[in-house]
């Protein structure tokens, strides 16, 4: 045998390259993928939802009510604030769809401002909250928006769409795109839950023109939620955040106000003393 | 082509020698197949979507090598070897390797 | 969004560096091979006259790679609907390329006329992250038995 020595056409294991091509391709089609399914799961719980009765849900959930309530933190506020908050509440709810729980509506001792609706009829106001909202009106509205998310089972609706979805992710399980596609589907959710915000700031406005008269604390309410967060212009683009942006919040409620005719401006009532002072000692911090 | 696993071609002799040739391909498998293979490891068995993925893989890579054997002028791919290794998370590289020669 | 952000331009840092690496590489490898092609490494266990070999010793060029970011977010995506990586495919040839290369560079320094009886072999190195599912990269390893011939036999080197 001879040696004849020879390079062989390298080519042929470099394979055909088109890894930008490729990229675009492969993200679009899983984007469409992924919303697809996150669509059909929020529909999906949304009529399963439909088929839980109050009574079910008040049975669930009341018992441990408690245990949900001590999961978020703070401390328990003065008998006062809860007495205060709780006779303005009964106010709001008598101008809303009267619903049929037992609510129980506490103030917490916490620095971060929140307003929270548990499933079961629990509403919890942060004494973080009270501190950034300047008059009763504001409250109401504030109250108003939760009870909002009450009457359209929003609580309910994001429990279960949040299990599916995570155990459908689960499934999904160690591939290295699940990074991706989790990013992919948390902001469809995001887009979705936007959508349940501005439905639930409805019911809110609704209710304080009904109690005052004038919707003045509801864009007071957007203002002040705006400076609290120090919103700037990346958050405005996030489209990973689940709170629409002040913006557009406003602009759904001006534009329900024009179309109601309903007064934007007018007198806004202090808030109650009690309410002022919800904690007898430091609030915990956030 | 010719292959073989031997050193040379049993019955023919071996007149010029070019050097290893190779081919080479990676494959990943999608997440329907991972997803049955995860269930599969429950019960035990073969896992048939991996065994028809790598055989496929393992003619892309055997069709590779003879194309570089062709490219250099060989009518004879001898003492051909395989290695099957796990490159990724989810995939797998196949290739095979052998020595070009011309055999008559 | 911070992380979307830095997730673009880590693929164009991978996307645009990492090919011109490549491209860099494959050059280094296409001269360095025309350079050595004269000794030759095969995969037969015997060639012409091996028997009348003077010295015989093993040889080994090894050689580690690693993916760029850009085509290991390729490579997450693809893993989805399954298919050919060809971003690996170059990868991975190159690295075996170079392993050959270092083996023949072996056996050139030590004196040596042909390598027989190579061998390749490839192994994932797992990376430190802590549930062990990175890639820290791959291992390239070719080993073969050099042999130092008669100047008169066909295989003695040519170079």
């Amino acid at each position: 045998m001879n040696s004849a020595p020879r390079l062989p056409d390298d080519s042929v294991n470099l394979g055909d390259q088109r890894p930008v091509r490729d990229i675009v391709q492969l993200f679009a089609g899983i984007t469409v993928v992924v919303v697809g399914l996150v669509v059909v799961i929020a529909l999906a719980t949304d009529v399963a939802v439909g088929f839980i009765s109050r009574d079910t849900e008040k049975a669930i959930f009341a018992p441990v009510l408690d245990t949900i309530r001590k999961s978020v933190g703070g401390s328990d506020a003065t008998k006062e604030a809860n007495e205060a908050l709780r006779e303005l509440f009964d106010r709001v709810h008598a101008n809303t769809e009267s619903l049929p729980y037992e609510f129980d509506v506490r103030v917490t001792c916490y620095a971060v401002p929140n307003a929270l609706a548990l499933p079961g009829g629990g509403i919890l106001v942060t004494s973080g909250l009270l501190k950034v909202l300047h008059s009763e009106n504001e409250l109401a509205f504030v109250l108003g928006h939760e009870l909002g998310h009450f009457e359209h089972r929003d609580h309910l609706r994001g429990l279960g769409r949040g299990l599916v979805v995570a155990v459908a992710l689960g499934l999904v399980g160690s591939a290295a795109s699940a990074e991706v596609v989790a990013n992919i589907s948390n902001a469809a959710l995001a887009a979705h839950n936007r959508g349940q915000e501005t439905d639930a700031d409805l019911v809110g406005v609704g209710a304080i023109v009904g109690m005052y008269g004038h919707a003045a604390g509801a864009m007071a309410v957007m203002t002040a939620l705006s400076e609290a967060s120090h919103e700037d212009f990346a958050d405005r683009v996030d489209i990973l955040r689940s709170h629409p942006v002040s913006d557009d919040r406003k602009q759904a409620m001006r534009e329900l106000m024009q179309e109601r005719n309903w007064r934007s401006n007018g007198k806004l009532r202090p808030l109650a003393d009690a309410l002022q002072a919800p904690c007898a000692a430091t609030p915990t911090a956030g | 082509m010719i292959m073989t696993t031997t050193d040379g071609v049993p019955g023919r002799t071996v007149v010029q020698v070019f050097g290893v040739v190779t081919g080479s391909t990676v494959r990943a498998k999608h997440i329907g197949r991972d997803i049955a293979a995860g269930l599969k490891n429950l019960v035990g068995g073969e896992l048939r979507g991996y065994t028809e993925l790598l055989h496929e893989s393992r003619e892309e890579a055997i069709k590779r090598m003879t194309q570089q054997a062709e490219s250099v002028g060989a009518n004879a791919v001898v003492n051909v070897r395989f290695a099957t290794s796990s490159v990724a998370q989810g995939a797998a590289e196949l290739f095979a390797y052998g020595t070009a020669v011309r055999v008559e | 969004m911070a992380a979307l952000l830095t997730t673009l331009v880590l693929l164009l840092v991978g996307y645009f560096v990492g090919s011109y690496l490549e491209r860099e590489h494959l050059a280094s490898l296409r001269e360095r091979e025309q350079r050595f092609v004269g000794l030759q490494a095969v995969t037969m266990r015997d060639i012409a006259d091996s028997a009348a070999a003077t010295e015989v010793s093993m040889v080994m060029g090894s050689a580690v790679v690693s993916v760029d970011y850009f085509k290991r977010f390729l490579a997450g995506l693809r893993m989805f609907v399954g298919g050919r990586l060809g971003a690996y495919e170059t990868v991975l040839d190159r690295g075996r390329r170079e392993a050959l290369l270092r083996m023949k560079e072996e056996a050139h320094r030590r004196g040596f006329d042909a390598v027989i009886n190579v061998r390749l072999e490839t192994a994932r190195l797992a990376a430190s992250r802590g549930d062990g599912k990175g890639t820290a990269g791959v291992e390239v390893l070719a080993f073969g038995t050099a042999l130092k011939l008669p100047s008169d036999s066909p295989f003695a080197r040519k170079f």
